[in-house]
This record gives structure tokens, C-alpha cells and sequence, in this order.
């Protein structure tokens, strides 16, 4: 769990930049830092993306060779 | 690839992009009128060389999936769950030649199946993938080449595509007899983009172009890279692999969309068998799935996925890997996504897979080795975007 708390940072930057622009999700960590002149004069954009999963089977799985069973999602 | 139930990061990760190299619609509307991999769009031919590019990166538990052999399948974090991987470096070039033209130049996501690379939803609208998706490579090194027709409006907008790349998800051309792989196809969309119909193959040879690993006290790592078939010859003779791959997908109304999906693919088998899965037959596997999605409230919609899959010899590692010997799959996948917030989707999803066959499919003990023949999955996933 501890893991996770290291992204709470980046995550409350992204809320605050959000709170200006919702429509525009993607980005807006990085427009939040270094302001949008970069994507707006240069077309060039820094865009984040994640994924968390709680997982639970029917089985216990001590271990998983099944990609697609265990919600992968890249 | 241990995984626990649980908690999972499966990824973190960031793209640097320009122009139309960035994701489509996630920044800002396509320019083009053919964009790499998406296909035809409507609008004029640009007039301009264009030279767009894309880098991304992820850290997280699908790092294994998305790295490159002999590129960033490092030793050093083998044992590691959570993995960096350079998933895409690529330029993207339009050139205003034909109908339009554009020249794909480094490592990308494929381009095949109906589930795509990027972690993005739509089109992706499954916490889960499909079986097809785990047949098919997952990126290649190398160069696509797509042009547009020149179709009269009125029969709609279409492509063809041809790719020349290494193994699959892997940095070289192959070793003995190996040589690069072929990938090549059309798309059609009809006039008012409502509905999209993808035919891709990828073609070379399968010989010896499964993933490394990294042996630490006694236990084996996956590096990463490589293909799911471990198929090898004693004389490096070339093992034809080939995949196809045929998409529909119709958007009824704003509401519903629709989702078709066939699969077939080959593997030759080698006359080497250094591991118990090694492909030593000819080996088929297929499938078809359908899906749907339906939105319910303007952040809320519901989807559905029904699959049936065949792999005959169980010639994928994540069968024959886990002691199945062959057979059909068959899949029921539910699923609701709320967008919660603008950088929060949340979809909690349900997947009942049932396997008929040789052997056993699900649940490995820890001896590796899979001890039922169904699995009830629940998942609740949550996308970030920032």
C-alpha cells in the first residue's frame, strides 16, 4: 500500500490543475508544472496515464501466468 | 510472472509527443488525413511533409509485457514485479504523396487486433483483455508504411498498410535463418465514420524468438520481449508464424457501439524441445469475439464481451506454460465505467472463463502448474489520467 502513497503528490497537482480545465485530463499534471506554451506553440505535449487494480478470483492464485485474466491493461 | 491477488500498480507511466504522433483526441483533433495505425480520416490531403514523434515510458507490474528483447529486457530488474519498460520511440511522418501517406519509424504498439497498446479508454473499454489480444505481438521495431486510396466519397474512406519490422516485441531480425516479419493489411470506414472494418496480418518466421530469462539462486526470471512461442530447430530452418486478424466495429447511435473480432494464427513447429511447452507440431489457434457498449448516463455506461478461443496444441506459453495440452476457451466479460472524475475512470468488471480441453488453464499452484478448468475473476480498476 505503501507504494501507492507515493503517487498521492501527483495526484493532488492533478486535481488542482483539473479544477481549471476538466475537459483536458491528459496533460494537465504537466501544464500544471511547466504551463502549456509548450504544447501550445509547439504542438508538443507531456501526457500521463495509469492503471490500479484490486483483483479478487474465485480461486486462490499464488500465482498468475494469465495476462488477460488478471486485468492487465497497457 | 508471480502476481498476487490484491492491490496491483499495473502502471505509471508518461508519453512525450508531438503533433499527430500523440494519442488521437486526447489533445487535440487529427490534422491528418491518415493517421499511422488508426487509419482514414475525413478531410483533404495535407500539402505538407509533416515529421511528428512519440516517446513513452511505464513503470508497474505490465512492465514484463511491454518491453523490447535486446533492448530494455535488462537483467538487473528481472526479479522485480513492478518493471520499467520504453514501451514506444518512434518518428511519424506524413507526406503528401498519393492520397495521403504516412511512414511509421521505430518501436510501436501493434497494429493488430481490436484491443490496442495504449492503456486508453475508448477504445480499450475492458479492465481485462481478450484472449486474441494475447496472441497477437504486442509491439514491433521497424517501419509501417500506410497510404490512403483514392475512393470516391461516397464508398466511404480506406487504406492499405504494409510493415516491415523484426521479431515480435523484440529488437532484432531473428537468428540462423531469421529474417525481418511482414505486416500488412486494409481498412475501410464508411462515409460517416460510423462504422470501421480492419484486416491486419503479421507473417515471418517464429523460429527462436521467445522471451530470455534471467536465472538468480535457482529461480528463473522473465527478461521480457520476445513472443509468447518458444518453437525451435536444431537447423535453424524458418518456422513460418502467421496472424490475422479481422476487426468490425459499428457505432448504432451515440449510445451503442458494437464490436466484432476474428483471429486465426500459425505457428510451424521445431524439432527441439528444451522445455515442456517448446512447439514441436504444427500449431493452429483461433477465436472470434463480440462486445458492446451502451451508455447509460452521460459518465456512466455499461459494456458486455463474449469470447470463444482455440489454441489446438496450446501453443501460447500462458497454456502450454501452465500444463494445458489444448482446447477452447470460452469467456463472459461484464462491466460498468463511471467516470468519476476528469483524471478518474472506475470500472468495476466481472470475467467468468471456462476451459474445455487437455489439461488444466487456471489458478496455478505454485508449482506453476494450473488446477482448474474455470475461473470467476472481479476486478475494479481505476484509470488515472494526468
Amino acid at each position: 500500500m505503501q507504494r501507492f502513497l507515493h503517487f498521492l503528490p501527483l495526484l493532488l497537482v492533478t486535481s488542482v490543475a483539473l479544477a481549471e480545465e476538466p475537459d483536458r485530463p491528459y496533460g494537465s499534471l504537466f501544464r500544471a508544472i511547466a504551463g502549456d506554451s509548450l504544447e501550445r506553440d509547439h504542438g508538443i505535449a507531456v501526457l500521463g496515464f495509469g492503471h490500479v487494480s484490486l483483483s479478487e478470483a474465485n480461486h486462490d492464485i499464488p500465482a498468475s501466468r494469465m495476462p488477460q485474466g488478471r486485468a492487465r491493461n497497457t | 510472472m508471480p502476481q498476487d491477488e490484491g492491490l496491483n500498480l499495473q502502471h505509471i507511466g508518461l508519453i512525450v509527443c508531438k503533433g499527430d504522433a500523440c494519442p488521437p483526441g486526447r489533445i487535440a483533433a487529427p490534422t491528418r488525413n491518415l493517421l499511422s495505425r488508426v487509419g482514414p480520416m475525413p478531410g483533404p490531403r495535407g500539402e505538407k511533409v509533416v515529421v511528428d514523434w512519440a516517446l513513452s515510458a511505464l513503470v508497474g507490474e505490465d512492465g514484463i509485457y511491454w518491453k523490447t528483447k535486446g533492448f530494455d529486457d535488462w537483467k538487473w530488474n528481472a526479479d522485480d514485479a513492478e518493471r520499467l519498460a520504453f514501451t514506444q520511440w518512434y518518428l511519424d511522418l506524413y507526406l503528401p504523396l498519393g492520397a495521403g501517406t504516412t511512414v511509421l519509424l521505430g518501436s510501436w504498439h501493434t497494429t493488430l487486433a481490436a484491443e490496442i497498446g495504449y492503456a486508453f479508454n475508448p477504445p480499450n473499454y475492458f479492465a481485462s483483455r481478450t484472449y486474441a489480444f494475447a496472441a497477437t505481438p504486442a509491439k514491433h521495431v521497424g517501419t509501417l508504411v500506410e497510404t490512403r486510396l483514392p475512393l470516391a466519397e461516397s464508398s466511404g474512406l480506406a487504406s492499405v498498410f504494409l510493415g516491415v519490422t523484426g521479431d515480435w516485441n523484440a529488437v532484432d531480425f531473428g537468428s540462423g535463418a531469421g529474417g525481418p516479419s511482414f505486416l500488412f493489411g486494409a481498412r475501410w470506414r464508411s462515409p460517416d465514420m460510423r462504422t470501421w472494418f480492419d484486416v491486419e496480418t503479421v507473417y515471418g518466421n517464429g523460429e527462436d524468438d521467445f522471451g530470455d530469462v534471467h536465472v538468480e539462486n535457482g529461480i528463473a526470471h522473465p527478461r521480457g520481449g520476445g513472443s509468447q512461442f518458444l518453437a525451435l530447430s536444431s537447423t535453424d530452418e524458418y518456422l513460418d508464424r502467421v496472424v490475422t486478424s479481422l476487426t468490425l466495429t459499428h457505432a448504432v447511435n451515440e449510445r451503442l457501439s458494437l464490436v466484432f473480432e476474428g483471429l486465426y494464427g500459425f505457428q510451424e513447429g521445431g524439432d527441439l524441445a528444451p522445455l515442456p511447452f517448446a512447439i514441436t507440431e504444427d500449431s493452429t489457434f483461433y477465436g472470434v469475439n463480440v462486445g458492446f457498449r451502451y451508455q447509460l448516463l452521460p459518465r456512466l455506461y455499461a459494456g458486455a464481451r463474449f469470447e470463444a478461443f482455440v489454441d489446438e496444441e496450446a501453443a501460447n506459453v500462458l497454456w502450454g506454460g501452465v500444463g494445458a495440452g489444448g482446447g477452447t476457451v470460452y469467456a463472459t466479460t461484464l462491466n460498468v465505467t463511471w467516470e468519476a472524475l476528469p483524471w478518474v475512470i472506475v470500472r468495476p468488471e466481472l470475467k467468468y472463463d471456462a476451459y474445455d480441453g487437455s489439461g488444466h488453464l487456471f489458478a496455478p499452484d505454485r508449482n506453476g502448474m494450473a488446477q482448474h478448468n474455470t475461473q470467476l475473476l472481479g476486478v475494479l480498476n481505476f484509470e488515472l489520467r494526468f
